[in-house]
């Protein structure tokens, strides 16, 4: 019925027909694309790409046996040590502060939910991918000093449309979903510390080239940040040579310029990155910077400096792009880059044509007991578009599928459910959806919360829980606000430059905030100091019945109070000096009272009275 | 007392039985419920066992074979041959075989060596000295490839016992064994600078190999790493593979330079890099070199292309002498090695990068070199009197290789001691400390393969000792390091009492006073017996 799935893979190429080169080639590239957002930001997204060839990884990628790698050059060792040792064939992770808004701002060269997310396809001769993965999410936040090791069977699931190999495979292999893994923590933090590894693993580190702009507080305090590392087996599109290995460090920055200057768009790399390009790696073999200029390529509203070494123009109608290019390597050469864009006037807020399919998600119900997530997508183009929806839920929001409802009728069928088991795995939930053009569809997941144990909540549990991004996944008509659609493209420059014809695009949604019942946490503690009060308040009048009994006694001679304790006190020094002999207890004189009620009463009153005696021989000793 | 009678009259037969009742459930089945389900966990640890072990020193025994038709040669080797705290000798000794006599008269020393120790068939561990038949032009000590020593007839038997000697054990090593007993003062002084250069004593090493280019706008760096590694290094690694798993990477390092000063010298008309700068080069790529995946002790063997500002460089010693393979060693990390290529004067008409190739042979000679005092490998010094035999392609000799095995042998069995005794100390020191019956099977393990180690040494089965040393020293490691054992180590005290006090207090005390009425009774009714009798 829904023949696109295999859209999403692309299995290309015959592996058959790879002629062997015992060349090895080791190449780095970076690039840089700016866009001017409409609704007043600017995006920006660096791209460092390093491929890399030898026999060894051409026959590791085409036999799908685990890469062995010995003699790094310019891949980074640490990243590559990590990916033979754990079996990784394709490895995608992306850190991400804030969320990308693709009903404002479009669609991004590449997608990521808020938080962490890592996704791997494991090699074939895995032998227990559970526990590789395991071991793999902790090397990882070693690695990039992320929390990833936070990734358990409860938040790891392996879709079975949405996360197909990005890289060469066979069918067998991408359908297979067996071999993937995928997580997302969507509580992540990301900041400095997860920039500067990421940063070791270039080539050129942060001390030339387009990574010389990555200074953490302007990147920091942009709208949208994220980080990401793709690593995946790949082939050169123009020619059929050999598979190599190709590994993307991408960072994507949303800026919001007209806040500091004064409503106007004016950009320039000195203003966005608190620094101007002064430098060039030299170990890349090309350095772009790629200015979108694709709404206004006449300079109408906007003029750039310097002027663009030259200017790229692809496509029609949907698919034309145009983008000023600035050949860092020449640029440099003389003096700083400083790319600066100004603006004829202030920037005026409009209303920004929505791009073909965007999607919001909220929680519904009220209360504590439960709820629902709603989902809304709206297809605002002409043809109807089939997307696949993924939901990961975790197990403590107990879905109820049979009441899972649709506000319209539209044709939707579950292609994959995994149910929650509770502390094992979270639930699964994938369904293709058929949207009708320019229309939109709403469905709801109910659910009820459940009750966790005291040591399951997190620190601040009353902050509510996260509920990861959904996913969604669709191949568009057109390109329309497409920044990519060629999957198999490696540089920038390839990528941007778009087909026409279907598109893939990946959304992702919201993170969510359900807050669960909440106990109070010193309860325990209470309950145990409590529960023991009681039991020896109840256990010491029991024993006294038990084990004495009251009896009537004739009373003697009035005295008074302190005579009384005189007596008493004598008697338990006498006791003190013999040191042996009978017992000097003090009888206890009692009035006769024959009635039941008054025994404790009385009880109680010697009971005092051999407190306080005792008291007053404290007192005398301290005497 | 009258009154005492008044009120001991009263507590009846119930009242006593019920404060018996009260007791016994409290001291039955009460304390012995809550002393289970507080009990902290611990499996059955071989102490005595362990103790045993420990008091027992084993010692390697060394089979030498002399091959002589001096039938007093046994005796006089017996003389010289002197055990030592760690080694053993136990000579036997036979006469020539004529098959054996005619291939001696071969004079190739290479082809006569793998002939004759074919024939000899000296096993592992074993040492052989053949005295030969006839006086020839050879050396007065030849020694082999193999386990062999080929010794002229009139040679002293001192002198051949010396080299065996030294053969069999490198007395830095014993310095090592001892330096574990020592406290901690008393061991810089007494550790020569061999022991401390020379790796952890570990089942496997990472080594990698870092190229590191400052500028590589100026200078781009060719060496052939695959070939070199797969030539020189991999015979050599394949030797000890039993021994020590060794595993080698390269990598290059671009834009990183070393944290080093140097000062133009006009004499040498080169940049100096004294001596005492060396120590502070290394960490400024530290952040570069470490594994996120293995564990195990890394060796680094950095090979550094100066910047173009500070080419020629070189190292000087203390002296102000050029050093003459212009790399350092750093005790138990690896090397540095200062790798010079000629950089020409910028020029407008030469393209930039300047392509150079790094001298693979030069720097593999050292990797090698070095590797053997890290590891280390016993080596000895040619004389007039001693020749011997060069290695085939950079491979051990096989008297070397055992001697590597036997010095981690016992470094193993030390190692094993030490960590086993330290752990039952901590877990006799230590009542809160769990031991799971995984960490309770590996040590158990541990001291199995430990007394199985110690049997092989002793009786000379170098191989078996080796391979029970490392797998009792990998699992009394992973028993010691084990996350369980520090589960409940900071359960505090005080949140015992906090949580015991309100129930025990007010129930125990009652309970306790009770006994006194129980015991006053008690008395009573035997004296009433007695009475009554």
């Amino acid at each position: 019925m829904f023949v696109y799935c295999s859209l999403v893979v692309f299995v290309g190429f015959a592996l058959s027909c790879v002629a062997s080169e015992s060349k090895e080639f080791n190449t780095f590239t970076e690039e840089l694309l700016i866009r001017p957002l409409g609704s007043g930001h600017v995006y920006s997204h660096f791209q460092f790409m390093t491929s890399w060839y030898n026999p060894g990884i051409e026959e590791s990628v085409s036999d799908y046996k685990d890469y062995k790698f010995d003699h790094y050059d310019l891949f980074p060792r640490a990243l590559g040590e990590i990916v033979e040792q754990y079996h990784v064939r394709e490895l995608h992770l992306s850190l991400t502060q804030g969320l990308w808004r693709h009903r404002k701002w479009g669609y991004p060269v590449s997608s990521a939910p808020p938080g962490a997310q890592l996704w791997v396809w494991f090699s074939p001769t895995t032998h227990d991918i559970d526990q590789t993965w395991r071991d793999l999410v902790n090397a990882l936040s070693g690695l990039f000093c992320a929390s990833l090791n936070f990734i358990d069977s409860t938040n790891t699931i392996s879709p079975e449309l949405s996360y197909r190999p990005q890289g060469i495979a066979e069918e067998w292999y991408a359908k297979n979903s067996s071999f993937l893994r995928y997580a997302a923590l969507p509580r992540e933090n990301v900041c400095t510390e997860n920039l500067t590894p990421w940063k070791k693993l270039l080539p050129c580190d942060t001390k030339r080239g387009l990574s010389t702009l990555l200074y953490p507080a302007p990147l920091y305090s942009a709208n949208y940040h994220s980080l990401a590392i793709h690593l995946r087996p790949n082939i050169k599109v123009s020619t059929s040579s050999s598979p190599y290995l190709e590994l993307v460090q991408s960072l994507s920055v949303v800026h919001d310029p007209t806040m500091t200057m004064n409503g106007h768009l004016d950009w320039s790399l000195r203003h966005l990155y608190s620094s101007g390009l002064f430098s060039v790696c030299p170990l890349a073999s090309s350095s772009y910077i790629y200015v979108d200029i694709s709404g206004d390529k006449q300079f109408g509203s906007f003029s750039i400096e310097p002027e663009p070494d030259t200017i790229l123009e692809t496509g029609e109608g949907h698919s034309h792009r145009a983008f000023a290019v600035y050949d860092v390597k020449k640029g440099v050469e003389l003096e700083a880059l400083n790319v600066h864009a100004r603006y004829k006037g202030k920037h005026v807020y409009g209303h920004i044509p929505a791009p073909t399919l965007h999607i919001t998600r909220f929680i519904t119900g009220y209360g504590q007991e439960g709820g629902s997530i709603t989902i809304k997508i709206t297809n605002a183009g002409s043809e109807p578009v089939s997307a696949v929806y993924l939901e990961m839920v975790p197990w403590y929001l107990r879905l109820f599928l049979h009441t899972s409802h649709t506000k319209h009728q539209h044709a939707s069928y579950v292609s994959k459910l995994v149910t929650a088991r509770d502390r094992e795995r979270g639930w699964l939930y994938e369904s293709v959806v058929e949207v009708p053009a320019s229309s939109t569809i709403e469905f709801g997941l109910q659910f009820s919360r459940a009750l966790l144990k005291w040591l399951e909540y997190p620190p601040d549990a009353n902050h509510g829980f996260y509920v990861p991004s959904a996913t969604v996944s669709a191949v568009l008509p057109n390109p329309r606000n497409v920044s990519s659609n060629n999957l198999q493209a490696a540089s920038l420059k390839e990528k941007l430059t778009v087909g026409t014809g279907p598109s893939f695009v990946r959304i992702h949604t919201e993170t969510l905030l359900v807050s669960l019942p909440t106990p109070d946490f010193s309860m325990p503690y209470n309950v145990i100091c409590l529960a023991c009060t009681v039991v020896a308040l109840a256990f010491g009048p029991i024993h006294n019945i038990t084990t004495k009994r009251l009896t009537l006694k004739k009373l003697g001679e009035q005295k008074s109070y302190i005579e009384k304790l005189k007596g008493k006190l004598s008697c338990l020094f006498r006791k003190k000096d013999k040191e042996e002999g009978e017992e000097g207890k003090e009888p206890v004189i009692v009035e006769e009272n024959p009635l039941y009620e008054d025994r404790e009463e009385l009880e109680d009153i010697q009971e005092e009275e051999e407190g306080s005696s005792d008291e007053e021989e404290e007192k005398k000793k301290d005497r | 007392m009258s009154s005492t009678e008044n009120v001991k009259k009263p507590v009846g037969h119930e009242g006593v039985w019920a404060a018996c009742g009260f007791a016994l459930v409290l001291l039955v089945i009460g304390l012995p419920i809550w002393w289970q389900t507080t009990m902290v966990y611990r499996a059955v640890l071989p102490y005595a066992y362990i103790d045993e072990l420990a008091s027992h020193k084993a010692r390697h025994r060394i089979h030498v074979k002399l091959i002589t038709q001096d039938k007093n040669g046994i005796n006089r080797l017996e003389k010289y041959l002197k055990d030592n705290e760690v080694i053993k000798y136990s000579v036997s000794s036979r006469l020539p075989t004529p098959e054996e006599i005619n291939t001696s008269k071969i004079s190739n020393y290479h082809e006569l060596d793998s002939k004759l120790s074919r024939l000899l068939h000296i096993h592992d561990g074993a040492l052989g000295v053949f005295v030969m038949p006839l006086t020839s032009d050879m050396p007065a000590v030849l020694l082999g490839n193999h386990r062999t020593v080929y010794v002229q007839p009139n040679i002293s038997m001192e002198k051949v016992a010396k080299i065996l000697e030294s053969m069999a054990w490198d007395s830095s090593i014993t310095d090592k064994v001892k330096s574990k007993l020592v406290s901690v003062d008393e061991r810089k002084k007494q550790i020569g600078p061999g022991v401390r250069r020379q790796v952890p004593t570990e089942p496997g090493y990472d080594l990698t190999l870092t190229l590191m280019v400052p500028e590589p706008h100026f200078v781009k760096a060719k060496w052939e790493i695959r070939s070199a590694v797969e030539e020189y290094l991999n015979p050599m690694l394949d030797q000890i593979r039993n021994v020590a798993d060794i595993t080698v990477r390269s990598q290059v390092l671009y834009v990183t330079s070393l944290n080093i000063a140097p000062q133009w010298s006009d004499s040498h008309k080169h940049y100096k890099l004294p001596e005492e700068q060396l120590p502070l080069t290394i960490n400024s790529i530290e952040s570069k070199l470490g594994s996120f995946v293995s564990t195990r002790p890394s060796l680094h063997f950095v090979v550094y292309i100066p910047s173009s500002g500070q080419s020629p460089l070189h190292i000087h010693t203390q002296k102000g002498e050029v050093l003459q393979t212009n790399s350092f060693l750093v005790p138990r990390w690896g090397s540095v090695m200062i790798h010079n290529v000629d950089i020409p004067p910028y020029n407008e008409s030469v393209p930039l990068p300047i392509e150079v190739s790094v001298n693979t042979y030069d720097v593999m000679n050292l990797v090698v070199s070095q590797l053997h005092k890290l590891l280390p490998i016993p080596l000895l010094e040619s004389d007039k009197d001693l020749k011997i035999l060069e290695p085939v392609d950079s491979r051990l000799a096989g008297w070397q290789l055992d001697a590597l095995a036997r010095a981690r042998v016992s470094t193993y069995l030390t190692n094993t001691r030490i960590t086993l005794q330290s752990l039952c100390e901590l877990v006799g020191e230590i009542s809160n400390m769990v031991i799971s019956d995984e960490v309770g099977g590996w040590v158990w393990g541990a001291v199995e393969e430990w007394g199985a180690c110690q049997t092989a040494a002793t009786e000379g089965r170098l191989l078996e000792a080796s391979q029970y040393c490392t797998e009792a020293f990998a699992r009394v490691d992973k028993a010691f390091f084990h996350p369980s054992m520090l589960a409940l180590l900071y359960f505090p005290d005080n949140q015992k009492y906090a949580i015991y006090v309100p129930l025990f207090l007010p129930v125990s005390i009652p309970v306790i006073l009770s006994l006194r009425t129980i015991f006053a009774w008690v008395k009573a009714f035997l004296s009433r017996k007695e009475k009554k009798d």
